[in-house]
């Protein structure tokens, strides 16, 4: 699934794609998460979150700006994937970005990881705990 | 709100945009304010900093300032040199107590969807001001490329 945000004859701000893993549905975010398209993020990403998919791996090493209406976007989607027993856990931030998150302190709700690996290896290890 | 006595300027320094309440408009005023930027060279992070600050005023503007009422308006103000933005944001509500804001990072907060705008606007600027009443916001961001920016401004701010 992808979804692009744009004004008419405008270059794509925002383009978000997803793709089920098991069940972990894998979300990338590539561009500006600005304005109204952050708004409809808020409202698109805590949908991808279900029974099937109860955690989301969210690739960031594309996202260029993000403000606090798009840190909701996250923080409303770690809400429904803990209620689902789930997780969900970000990856590849940028520094800008990354700083973003240690700032308001949503990098401790939500775990950052530096790469996709390492988000991959925790939702592996974050699944193996809840089996056990 | 003395704009003379706060930031050592006057109207005619300004350039006004008024726009609707909506986000999507919001483009219109941001778009220009960032073009005026690079043009004056300001630096990646300071640009990334202006922004998201000017994102943040914006936001409330309209969805608390003005109650997302598409009757009313946003008028956005700015004065960008090579020294310093100062970018003013004012709706047409009743305002608001910057005091009264939970801190968002208080670990009880940490959970809510919303409420972080004020906090990044004082991170990310030199300085805050809001008018008596609260519904007009000046965000100043001196730039750290600037030689003539005090060491102090430079270096507590992300």
């Amino acid at each position: 699934m992808s979804t692009e945000h744009a004004g008419s004859g405008e270059r794509p701000s925002l383009t978000v794609s997803s793709r089920r893993e098991g069940a972990v549905r894998f979300v990338q975010i590539a561009g500006s998460v600005q304005l109204a398209e952050a708004e409809e993020l808020a409202a698109q990403l805590p949908a991808l979150v279900d029974q099937d998919t109860p955690s989301l791996l969210v690739d960031l090493s594309l996202l260029e700006f993000i403000s606090s209406l798009g840190l909701s976007a996250f923080v409303n989607a770690h809400r429904r994937a803990r209620d689902l027993s789930g997780s969900v856990h970000l990856a590849g931030a940028r520094p800008a970005i990354a700083q973003l998150f240690r700032i308001t302190r949503v990098s401790e709700l939500i775990p950052t990881h530096a790469t996709l690996d390492e988000a991959r290896a925790a939702l592996r290890n974050a699944g193996a705990g809840r089996a056990s | 709100m003395d704009l003379t006595q706060q930031f050592g300027i006057t109207l005619a320094d300004l350039t006004e945009i008024v726009i609707p309440n909506d986000l999507r408009s919001a483009k219109q005023p941001e778009d220009r304010i960032l073009a005026e930027l690079q043009r004056r060279r300001y630096d990646p992070d300071a640009v990334f900093a202006i922004k998201l600050a000017l994102e943040e005023a914006l936001t409330n503007a309209i969805k608390h300032g003005n109650r997302n009422d598409r009757s009313k308006r946003i008028v956005v103000c700015y004065c960008i040199d090579e020294r310093r933005a100062l970018i003013g944001v004012r709706d047409e509500g009743g305002g608001f107590r910057p005091g009264d804001v939970p801190d968002p990072t208080a670990d009880e907060n940490l959970e809510r969807p919303n409420g972080r705008g004020l906090m990044l606007m004082n991170a990310y600027m030199t300085c805050v001001r809001f008018n008596a009443s609260g519904n007009e916001v000046w965000l100043l961001k001196e730039n750290p490329a600037c030689p003539q920016s005090t060491p102090a401004a430079a270096s507590d701010r992300p």
